[in-house]
C-alpha cells in the first residue's frame, strides 16, 4: 500500500465530502480509492465526528485516522480555484510562517520539531520540511498542520496563460500523536517524523488527477527555454544543478531566517509579483523579512535621526511619531522614538502644548507600550509641569483638585486620607495635585491613598482605568 | 412664495472680471472634463493618463524600513504636515507619496483606511518621471479616485531638503488651495483652452508684464518695499513706523502701476495667491524644521537683492512677502480672510495687506528706507 493510493483516496473522498456545491468542476473524475498504509483506521465524515471536534476540530477533514495508540491523522483539502490570492493557504495553516516549495522528496527539515497538547493531551505535531522534484509544494509549519502539499508546478515555471485552468488546491497532513511522559518522547517524536518522511517519500501521485507528474513537469520545463516537443518526454533524471524551485525554496528559507541576500530578496520579489499562491507567499515572506530587519534597526535609524534633526525641531518631530507610533501599537518604534528623545535630554519641558497634546492622544491608545514608562523623557516634574499638565488634561476630561486649598486644607505631605462616608466609590481616582506631587486617590479599604504621577504614562493609565470603570458604572 | 435666484455678491478686486470669468468657466470645465494631461510645475492637481499600476500592493512599515535618506524626508514631511505649517493642511485625508528613483514608491499620511504612518510599496519605482505628477489614487494602488500628488527624486543627485519644500509648496496647490479657490477660472489655468486666451497666462504676467524697464523698475520697487517691511515687522519689537511708511509705499507704487501700465488685475492677484502662499510655506517650513531656508526670500531679506524677474516669478515673490507681513500684522487670521472655505470669496494678499495695514495705529510720519535714491 502507498501513498500513490492514499492520495488518489483522498480527494475522491474530497468530491463526496465536500459535495455538489463546492465541487471543483476541473477536477478528473475517475479515481481510485484504495485503504490508507499501515496501522491507520480511516473514514471520510460528512461531519467531523464527535472524537475529532473534542479536539477542536468542527471542519470534516476529506479523511479522519486514528490508530490504536489514540494518534489522529487527518487530511484536508482546500479549493483555491476562486482564490485570487491564495490567502485560503493562511486559514489551513493557520499562522504558518513558512510556504516552502518542494517536490515528492523531503530534502531538508527543520531540527526543531515542536508540538502543542489537545484539551485530551494529544500533541499536535508540527515539522518544517523542504523538498525539490517535480513541482508539487511541500509547505508545513505553523501550529496546526504537519505537512501541506500544494499542486504549483506552473508558478516556478513562468506561470503560461493556461494556469488558471488548473486546479489550485492544498492537501495538508496533520498527525496528532499521543506523547508519552518525557524519557520516551523524543523517541516517539522520532518516530513519528520518520514515518512521515517515509510517507512523503514513497508519495506518487496517480496521473490521473490534477496533479502534474515528472514528464509534464520536463515537459514544461523545456517549452520554457524554447524547446519544441509535441508530447512529453520520458521522465529525465533529476537535473544536477539546483532546479529552480530550489532555488525558491532556498530563498523562502533565507526569507525566514531573516538573512536576505539581494539576490535572494530579487528571487523572492519577482515571485511576489506572480499573482499566484506562492506568488503571496512570497510577498509574505518578504514582508516579514523586511519588518524583522526593519525591527532591527528602528533604534539606530532613530538615534541617526534625532542626531540630524536640529534641537528645536526634535521635540516635535518625537512627539508626532511617538503619538503615530502609540496608535499604531508599535511598540518598537515607540520605544526608540522615546530612547532617542532620552539620549538628546529631552524632558516634559522640552515640548510644546501641541507636542504634549499629541504625546497624549496616542497615549491614551496603548499607554503600556513604552518601557519604564517612557523614562525621564515623560518623567513628571509637578513644580515644573503640574499646571500645564493639568491644563491641557482638562481638555481629556481630568480634572485635578489642589488639595491645599480645599475648604478643610490637607497637609501636602499626607499620603493617606479617611475618605468621607458620603463619598461615592465612584468619585475615585480624584486626581489630586498635592504640594510637588500629582497624583490620584485610590480607594484602599475606608481610606485613600494618594499614588504619585511619576510619569506621563502613569496618568494616562489612571485616565484609562478611571474611564473603564465610569463606562461600567453608567452601564 | 417664490424663490429668487441665489445671487453672490462679489466683492474686491475679483469682481472685476466675474463676468469673463463665469463665461469661461463654463467652457473650462468642460475642457477640465476632456483634459488628459496636465502636468509640469504648479500646476492644479489634473488627472493624467498613467498605466495601469493597480497590482501595487502597499506595505504598511515604520519609518526605519526606509533607507535613512528617504526615511530623513518622510520624518520631517511628517512633522509638517501634521497641521503645524498650516491648520488643515495636512495628510489626514490627502496621502502624499515620495518617489524615490530606484528605490521605492512611499506614501504617507491616510494611505490607507483607517491607518496612519509611512507605508512603502513592495514595487519599485522609478516610473514617475515629472518632478510632480497628479494622478488618480487607483492607478497608484490607493483605495479611491482621488487625485494624489506624487513627489520624484533621486537621492543621489537631489539635496533633500529642497524635496521636503517641493513637496509642501506643490501639496499645498494640491490638497489645499485646490478645494478653496472656486473663484478661479479653471481655464486660466489650462494649457491649450480655447477660451484661455481671454485671461492673461501665467507665462505672460511672468514675461510681458515684466520685461518693459519701467514695469520692472516699478516691481523691483515694490518687491523692496514689502522686503523692508517685513523685516521692520520682524524686529523684536516691531518697528510700527517703519513698517507702516514701507507698506504705504509699497501701496502707492502698486497703484501708480497699475494707473500708468496696463495690467491684467485679476490675474495677477490670483496668481499672487497661488504661489505666494506656498512659497512663504516653504520659508515656514524651513523654520519650523530648524533648516535655513534656501528660497528666494532669504536672497531678499538677507542681501536686498531683488532676482532677475524674467527668471523668478515676481508675484510668487510679492505674494509670499505679503503672506510674511500679514503673518506679523494679524498673526492667523489672514489665512481665513484668503481662504474664508466655504462661507465666501476670499480676498487677494494685496486687500489682505490693506485691510491689515488699515488696523495699524497711526504714529509719526518716517520714511521708508527701502528705495531710497531710487527712481519713482
Amino acid at each position: 500500500m502507498n501513498m500513490r493510493h492514499l492520495v488518489s483516496l483522498t480527494i475522491a473522498a474530497s468530491l463526496l465530502v465536500l459535495g455538489a456545491a463546492a465541487e471543483p468542476t476541473g477536477l478528473p473524475s475517475r479515481v481510485h480509492i484504495s485503504d490508507p498504509p499501515s496501522r491507520w483506521k480511516c473514514e471520510r465524515p460528512e461531519e467531523a465526528p464527535e472524537w475529532l471536534v473534542a479536539e477542536g476540530v468542527t471542519r470534516p477533514p476529506i479523511l479522519a485516522c486514528r490508530d490504536d495508540a489514540g494518534a489522529i491523522l487527518l487530511l484536508s483539502y482546500t479549493d483555491l480555484s476562486t482564490s485570487r490570492t491564495g490567502y485560503s493557504v493562511d486559514t489551513l495553516v493557520s499562522g504558518a510562517e513558512d510556504q516552502l516549495p518542494g517536490s515528492w522528496r523531503v530534502q531538508k527539515k527543520s531540527s526543531a520539531f515542536t508540538t502543542r497538547q489537545t484539551p485530551s493531551r494529544l500533541a499536535v505535531t508540527r515539522v518544517r520540511l523542504v523538498g525539490s522534484g517535480n513541482g508539487l509544494t511541500f509547505a508545513a509549519g505553523g501550529s496546526t498542520p504537519t505537512l501541506v502539499l500544494m499542486e504549483q508546478v506552473p508558478l516556478a515555471y513562468s506561470e503560461p496563460p493556461s494556469t488558471t485552468a488548473l486546479h489550485q488546491y492544498i492537501l495538508a497532513f496533520e498527525v496528532r500523536t499521543s506523547l508519552p511522559p518525557e524519557p520516551r518522547r523524543k523517541a516517539a517524536i522520532d518516530e513519528r517524523e520518520r514515518e512521515l518522511e517515509r510517507w512523503v517519500d514513497t508519495l506518487v501521485v496517480d496521473h490521473s488527477i490534477a496533479l502534474l507528474q515528472p514528464s509534464e513537469f520536463e515537459f514544461l520545463s523545456a517549452t520554457r527555454v524554447g524547446a519544441s516537443t509535441a508530447s512529453p518526454r520520458p521522465a529525465a533524471p533529476a537535473p544536477v544543478a539546483p532546479s529552480p524551485a530550489e532555488a525558491t525554496a532556498k530563498a523562502f528559507i533565507a526569507g525566514d531566517s531573516g538573512e536576505l541576500a539581494e539576490p535572494t530578496a530579487r528571487e523572492l520579489e519577482e515571485l511576489a509579483r506572480t499573482e499566484s499562491t506562492l506568488g503571496s507567499a512570497a510577498a509574505e515572506t518578504l514582508r516579514r523579512a523586511r519588518l524583522r530587519a526593519a525591527s532591527a534597526r528602528t533604534p539606530e535609524v532613530w538615534r541617526t535621526i534625532a542626531t540630524n534633526t536640529p534641537k528645536a525641531t526634535l521635540p516635535g518631530l518625537v512627539a508626532v511619531f511617538l503619538s503615530a507610533a502609540l496608535s499604531n501599537n508599535d511598540a518598537v518604534t515607540a520605544n526608540a522614538v522615546i530612547a532617542s528623545a532620552t539620549e538628546s535630554s529631552l524632558t516634559l519641558a522640552s515640548f510644546s502644548d501641541t507636542d504634549l497634546q499629541s504625546i497624549l492622544v496616542g497615549l491614551e491608545s496603548f499607554p503600556g507600550l513604552l518601557v519604564d514608562g517612557g523614562g525621564p523623557a515623560l518623567a513628571i516634574d509637578a513644580a515644573r509641569d503640574g499646571e500645564r499638565l493639568a491644563r491641557l488634561l482638562a481638555r481629556s476630561g481630568v480634572t485635578f483638585i489642589d488639595i491645599a486649598t480645599l475648604a478643610r486644607p490637607i497637609p501636602p505631605g499626607e499620603t493617606r486620607w479617611k475618605l468621607l462616608r458620603s463619598t461615592p466609590a465612584n468619585s475615585l481616582p480624584v486626581f489630586v495635585r498635592s504640594g510637588q506631587n500629582l497624583g490620584r486617590l485610590v480607594r484602599d479599604g475606608a481610606t485613600a491613598r494618594f499614588e504619585r504621577f511619576a510619569t506621563l504614562v502613569d496618568v494616562m493609565h489612571a485616565v484609562r482605568a478611571a474611564g473603564t470603570r465610569n463606562s461600567a458604572m453608567a452601564r | 412664495m417664490q424663490r429668487q435666484p441665489i445671487v453672490s455678491m462679489r466683492s474686491g478686486r475679483f469682481g472685476r472680471l466675474s463676468l469673463r470669468a463665469a463665461a469661461a468657466a463654463i467652457t473650462g470645465v468642460l475642457s477640465f472634463l476632456s483634459c488628459t494631461t496636465v502636468d509640469g510645475p504648479d500646476q492644479p492637481p489634473t488627472p493624467i493618463a498613467t498605466p495601469d499600476r493597480s497590482a501595487i500592493q502597499w506595505d504598511a512599515v515604520g519609518i526605519a524600513s526606509l533607507p535613512i535618506h528617504t526615511a530623513a524626508v518622510i520624518a520631517d514631511l511628517t512633522l509638517l504636515l501634521d497641521g503645524r505649517l498650516w491648520p488643515g493642511y495636512t495628510l489626514a485625508s490627502h496621502p502624499l507619496l515620495v518617489d524615490v528613483a530606484g528605490e521605492a514608491l512611499y506614501c504617507i499620511g491616510r494611505c490607507v483606511a483607517g491607518l496612519d504612518g509611512p507605508l512603502r510599496t513592495d514595487e519599485i519605482a522609478g516610473r514617475f518621471t515629472g518632478r510632480y505628477s497628479f494622478v488618480p489614487g487607483t492607478t497608484v494602488g490607493l483605495a479611491d479616485e482621488q487625485t494624489v500628488l506624487i513627489v520624484s527624486f533621486d537621492p543621489n543627485r537631489e539635496v533633500l531638503k529642497d524635496i521636503v519644500f517641493t513637496a509642501i509648496h506643490e501639496g499645498f496647490h494640491a490638497y489645499y488651495q485646490a478645494d478653496r479657490e472656486n473663484d478661479v477660472p479653471l481655464e486660466m489655468r489650462l494649457p491649450g483652452n480655447a477660451q484661455r486666451s481671454a485671461y492673461a497666462s501665467r507665462a505672460e504676467l511672468q514675461n510681458t508684464y515684466t520685461a518693459a524697464a519701467e514695469r520692472n523698475g516699478f516691481l523691483s520697487r515694490e518687491i523692496r518695499a514689502l522686503a523692508w517691511a517685513a523685516k521692520a515687522g520682524a524686529k523684536e519689537r516691531a518697528d510700527d513706523g517703519e513698517l507702516r511708511a514701507c507698506l504705504d509705499q509699497f501701496l502707492e507704487l502698486r497703484r501708480i502701476r497699475h494707473s500708468e501700465l496696463p495690467t491684467p488685475v485679476m490675474e495677477e492677484d490670483l496668481w499672487e495667491r497661488t504661489e505666494g502662499v506656498p512659497l512663504y510655506l516653504e520659508r515656514k517650513a524651513a523654520t519650523l524644521l530648524g533648516r535655513s531656508d534656501t528660497n528666494v526670500l532669504e536672497q531678499i531679506f538677507d542681501y536686498g537683492v531683488v532676482p532677475d524677474l524674467s527668471m523668478v516669478p515676481y508675484f510668487s515673490i510679492t505674494g509670499a512677502l505679503e503672506a510674511v507681513i500679514l503673518d506679523q500684522l494679524t498673526r492667523d487670521e489672514w489665512r481665513t480672510w484668503v481662504f474664508p472655505g466655504r462661507s465666501g470669496e476670499g480676498l487677494s494678499l494685496y486687500d489682505a495687506v490693506v485691510r491689515a495695514r488699515s488696523s495699524l495705529r497711526p504714529g509719526l510720519p518716517v520714511p521708508c528706507p527701502a528705495n531710497a535714491g531710487a527712481e519713482s
